[in-house]
C-alpha cells in the first residue's frame, strides 16, 4: 500500500511542474498586462507606466520572473495580488470555504439522486423510467450551465418565488462575522433565528445548477455498472441461495457496482470546480470561481497563477485520494493485478 | 492632471485649514480636488496601519466623516455600512445601507424584482422596456457625462484636410446608430462635451447626414475614390458606447456609399489604447467619462499638450486658437469668462472637425417604488444621503 501511495506521489510533482509552468505562460500570452488594463482611457507618463511595472517586477526578463515565482512557491508563497494587495494565500483561503460548500452539496446533491435512480433504471431497464431517466441524464449532461442556471432563477425564484436569486445568505435580515466561512455552519453558530435556513435556501439553486452533470453522469454510470453486475454469476448464485432481493442488490450487486462510480466522482471534481466558476458567476457567490472570472479580466498575475494552482492542487490530491480509495475498495488495483 | 508640479506647497495652518499654494493659476483644480481620490484621509490612521503591517486595509477598512460608517467588508460578497449618528450635515434616513456585490445584471434585475434588494445600478439596456412597465420598479434616467467620439489623426494624410473630415461627419447616418445600437439609452452628440455640463454651446449644430455633400467635399479635397482608410474600433464594451464594433460597421457601410473603403481594425484593450495614443490609427473610435464637471476635464484631451506621441489626444490636433483658449480658460476663476471661452472653443472645435462626436450615452437606475429621495449623480456614483423607503 506504502509503495502504491508513493508511486502515486512521485506522479504529481511533474504534473504541478508543469502545471506551474502553463499557468504561468498562459496569462502572459494574454495580450495587456495589469497596469494597462487598471489605466482606463486615463492616460499615464511613460516613467509612471515604467515606475508601476518595476514595482510589479514586470520589467523584469520573463525567465527570472518566472524563477521568482518557482522560488516563491517552494517557500509556500503565492506572492501577492496585484490589485487588493494582499496575500494570494490569504484572498483564496477567504474565499475557498464558499466554493468547498457550494461544490460539497452540489456533489453530495449529485450521489443522493444519481445513484439511486441510476440503480432503479438498471433494475427496470427497458421500463419508461429507465428511457426517461437515461432521456433526461443525457439533456442534464449536455445543458449548457449558464443556461440552465439562468433558466432555474427565472422560473423557481423569479416566477414561483421559491427560492433567493443569488447570494449566499439574506444580507438585509441577517449579519455576522464569518467564522468558519461555510455559510450553513456560521448561520448555526450565529443563534439568529432564520439564518440557517436563508442560507440553505439560498444555497438550493446552486448546488442543483451546478449538481446536474455530475448527477447526470453518475446515474448513467451507475446503470451501466449496475446491468454489468446483475448479469454477473455470483449475483445469480445469490438469487439462488434464497436471499431477499433488497439483500442481493444493496449487498452483492451495488458495492461491486459502486468501483468505478467511486472514480467517476473522484474525476467530477475537476468538473465541479470548472463549473462552479460559471454557478459562481450567475448566483454572485462569493468562491474562487468567481475570483478567478474577475482576476482574468484585472490581469491579476499572482491571483490567476496562485488561484489555479491551488484548485489544481487540490483536484490532484482529490484524485490521488480516490486513487487510494479505489485502490482500498478492490484490491487487485493496489495489488497489480 | 499634474498635481506635483502644479502644487508647490501644502501647509497645515491649523486643525481644519491646510493652505495650498500653487505654481501657477489654474481654475480646475478645484473641481480636481473634489474628486475622490483628493480626499482628506487621516494621517495617524494610515501610520498605524503601516506600522502593523497591513496598509492594504486602508482602502478595505476605511475611516472617515461621512453619513454613513463602514460597517465590515466581505470580499466579493458585501459591503456594510451604518447609518453615521455623529455626522455633522443631514443624517441618513435609512439605517443600514448594504452593498450586495451582484456583478450579472440579470442577477441584479432578478433580486430586485424579488425585492431582495431595493436599488440596482447599471441595468441592461435590452431589459429597460420590460423594467418601465413593472409597476413594482421606478427607472430613472439622466445624459451621462460622457462622450464617445470617431477620432481623425490629423497628422495622417488626407485627414489632414479639414474638409475629408467634414466630408466624414456627412457621410455618416447619426440617427441610425442612435436607434441601433443606443436602443434609446444615448442622445446624439454634437459637442465634445455633454449638455449636461455647464458651457455647453446650445448655438453649435451638428453636421447634416448628407453623404452627397459629404462625396462632394472629399472631391473638393482632391480625393479620388475609393479611398482606403482603416476604422479602429474598441473590443470591449464602454459606459458611453454599447457596441463599438456594430457602431463601426454601421459606419463602413455609410463609408462606402461615399467611395471609402474602411478596414475595421481592433486589439486588446490595453494594446488598444496605447496604438491610439501613439498615433497608429487613421481613424479610431473612443471616448470619455468626465472626472469633476468641470469643462477643462473634456477639453484637454483636445490640447497641444496632449497631442504628443503617447498623449491622450488620439487626434493628434493641435489649433492653436483652441489651445490659446483652453490654456487660458484654466487660469480664470470668473465662470461667466470661462463660459465664453469653452462656447468658443466648441465652435472652433465642429469647424475643423478632429473627430465625429457619436453619443453621450444616458445613464439609467432602477429601484424599488418604495425607495424615495434619491438623486442621480452627474458624475455617476451613488449617494444615499436623503434616501428613504417608505
Amino acid at each position: 500500500m506504502l509503495r502504491f501511495l508513493l508511486k502515486r506521489l512521485a506522479l504529481t510533482i511533474p504534473t504541478f511542474v508543469a502545471l506551474m509552468f502553463v499557468t504561468f505562460v498562459a496569462i502572459r500570452m494574454v495580450p495587456g498586462d495589469p497596469v494597462e488594463v487598471r489605466t482606463g482611457e486615463r492616460g499615464i507618463s511613460p516613467e509612471r507606466l515604467a515606475q508601476f511595472r518595476h514595482e510589479l517586477g514586470l520589467d523584469q526578463p520573463v525567465w527570472k520572473q518566472f524563477a521568482d515565482y518557482a522560488w516563491g512557491l517552494l517557500h509556500g508563497d503565492f506572492g501577492t495580488s496585484v490589485v487588493t494587495n494582499e496575500r494570494v494565500l490569504t484572498e483564496f483561503m477567504q474565499l475557498f470555504p464558499a466554493t468547498l460548500e457550494l461544490a460539497f452539496f452540489g456533489m453530495v446533491f449529485a450521489i443522493l439522486i444519481g445513484i439511486p435512480a441510476g440503480v432503479i433504471a438498471a433494475l427496470k431497464r427497458g421500463s419508461i423510467f429507465d428511457q426517461t431517466l437515461m432521456g433526461l441524464s443525457l439533456t442534464g449532461f449536455s445543458m449548457p450551465i449558464f443556461w440552465w442556471g439562468l433558466l432555474l432563477i427565472m422560473l423557481v425564484s423569479e416566477r414561483l418565488g421559491w427560492t433567493p436569486v443569488s447570494g449566499r445568505i439574506d444580507l438585509i435580515k441577517f449579519y455576522f462575522e464569518p467564522v468558519t466561512g461555510f455559510m450553513l455552519i456560521d448561520a448555526l453558530l450565529s443563534d439568529q433565528a432564520g439564518a440557517f435556513k436563508s442560507a440553505f435556501h439560498h444555497l438550493m439553486l446552486p448546488m442543483i445548477v451546478l449538481g446536474t452533470v455530475p448527477l447526470a453522469t453518475l446515474a448513467r454510470m451507475t446503470r451501466s455498472s449496475m446491468l454489468e453486475v446483475l448479469s454477473e454469476d455470483y449475483v445469480r448464485t445469490a438469487y439462488a441461495k434464497g436471499l431477499s432481493p433488497f439483500r442481493v442488490i444493496g449487498l452483492h450487486a451495488l458495492r461491486n457496482a459502486l468501483i468505478p462510480v467511486v472514480t467517476i466522482i473522484g474525476l467530477q471534481v475537476g468538473s465541479l470546480m470548472a463549473g462552479a466558476v460559471l454557478t459562481e458567476t450567475i448566483f454572485s457567490w462569493p468562491g474562487v470561481g468567481k475570483w478567478l472570472i474577475e482576476s482574468i479580466g484585472r490581469r491579476d498575475y499572482p491571483a490567476l497563477q496562485g488561484g489555479i494552482l491551488l484548485i489544481s492542487s487540490i483536484v490532484i490530491v482529490v484524485n490521488l485520494t480516490v486513487d487510494m480509495l479505489y485502490g482500498f475498495i478492490n484490491p487487485r488495483i493496489r495489488h497489480g493485478q | 492632471m499634474g498635481m506635483t508640479k502644479l502644487i508647490k506647497s501644502l501647509v497645515k495652518k491649523d486643525d481644519y485649514t491646510i493652505v495650498m499654494t500653487l505654481s501657477e493659476p489654474n481654475a480646475p483644480i478645484l473641481a480636481n480636488l473634489a474628486m475622490d481620490f483628493a480626499s482628506i484621509h487621516s494621517a495617524e490612521y494610515a501610520e498605524a496601519l503601516l506600522k502593523s503591517g497591513k496598509p492594504e486595509q486602508f482602502d478595505q477598512v476605511p475611516v472617515g466623516t461621512g453619513p454613513f460608517s463602514f460597517i465590515t467588508y466581505q470580499k466579493d460578497a458585501v459591503i456594510r455600512f451604518k447609518a453615521n449618528k455623529e455626522f455633522w450635515g443631514e443624517k441618513a434616513l435609512i439605517d443600514d445601507l448594504v452593498y450586495a456585490i451582484t456583478p450579472d445584471p440579470t442577477a441584479r434585475y432578478s433580486k430586485l424584482k424579488a425585492n431582495e434588494c431595493q436599488f440596482a445600478a447599471y441595468p441592461r439596456p435590452a431589459d429597460l422596456a420590460e423594467m418601465q412597465k413593472d409597476p413594482s420598479l421606478k427607472v430613472i434616467s439622466q445624459s451621462g457625462l460622457n462622450i464617445a467620439y470617431w477620432a481623425f489623426n490629423v497628422t495622417k494624410k488626407p485627414f489632414d484636410d479639414k474638409r475629408v473630415r467634414q466630408a466624414m461627419n456627412m457621410a455618416i447616418d447619426k440617427a441610425a446608430i442612435m436607434r441601433d445600437v443606443y436602443l434609446g439609452a444615448g442622445t446624439a452628440a454634437i459637442n465634445f462635451i455633454p449638455p449636461t455640463l455647464w458651457s455647453y454651446n446650445t448655438a453649435v449644430k451638428d453636421y447634416p447626414y448628407d453623404p452627397a455633400k459629404a462625396q462632394a467635399l472629399l472631391k473638393e479635397a482632391g480625393v479620388t475614390a475609393p479611398l482606403e482608410i482603416d476604422l479602429w474600433y474598441m473590443p470591449v464594451q464602454r459606459p458611453y458606447n454599447p457596441n463599438a464594433k456594430r457602431i463601426a460597421e454601421m459606419m463602413q457601410a455609410d463609408l462606402a456609399k461615399v467611395g471609402v473603403n474602411a478596414k475595421l481594425v481592433t486589439y486588446e484593450w490595453g494594446e488598444y489604447r496605447k496604438r491610439a495614443q501613439q498615433g497608429e490609427p487613421t481613424t479610431v473610435q473612443l471616448g470619455w467619462t468626465g472626472d469633476n464637471g468641470d469643462p477643462d476635464n473634456f477639453f484637454f484631451l483636445r490640447g497641444c499638450a496632449a497631442a504628443r506621441p503617447g498623449g491622450q489626444n488620439i487626434s493628434k490636433w493641435c489649433n492653436e486658437e483652441f489651445d490659446v483658449r483652453l490654456k487660458k480658460a484654466a487660469t480664470l476663476t470668473d465662470s461667466k469668462e470661462r463660459t465664453k471661452l469653452y462656447e468658443e472653443m466648441q465652435v472652433i472645435m465642429k469647424e475643423d472637425a478632429p473627430d465625429m462626436t457619436i453619443a453621450h450615452s444616458i445613464v439609467f437606475e432602477v429601484m424599488r417604488k418604495e425607495v424615495e429621495g434619491y438623486k442621480q449623480s452627474p458624475l455617476g456614483g451613488h449617494k444615499f444621503i436623503g434616501v428613504d423607503i417608505k
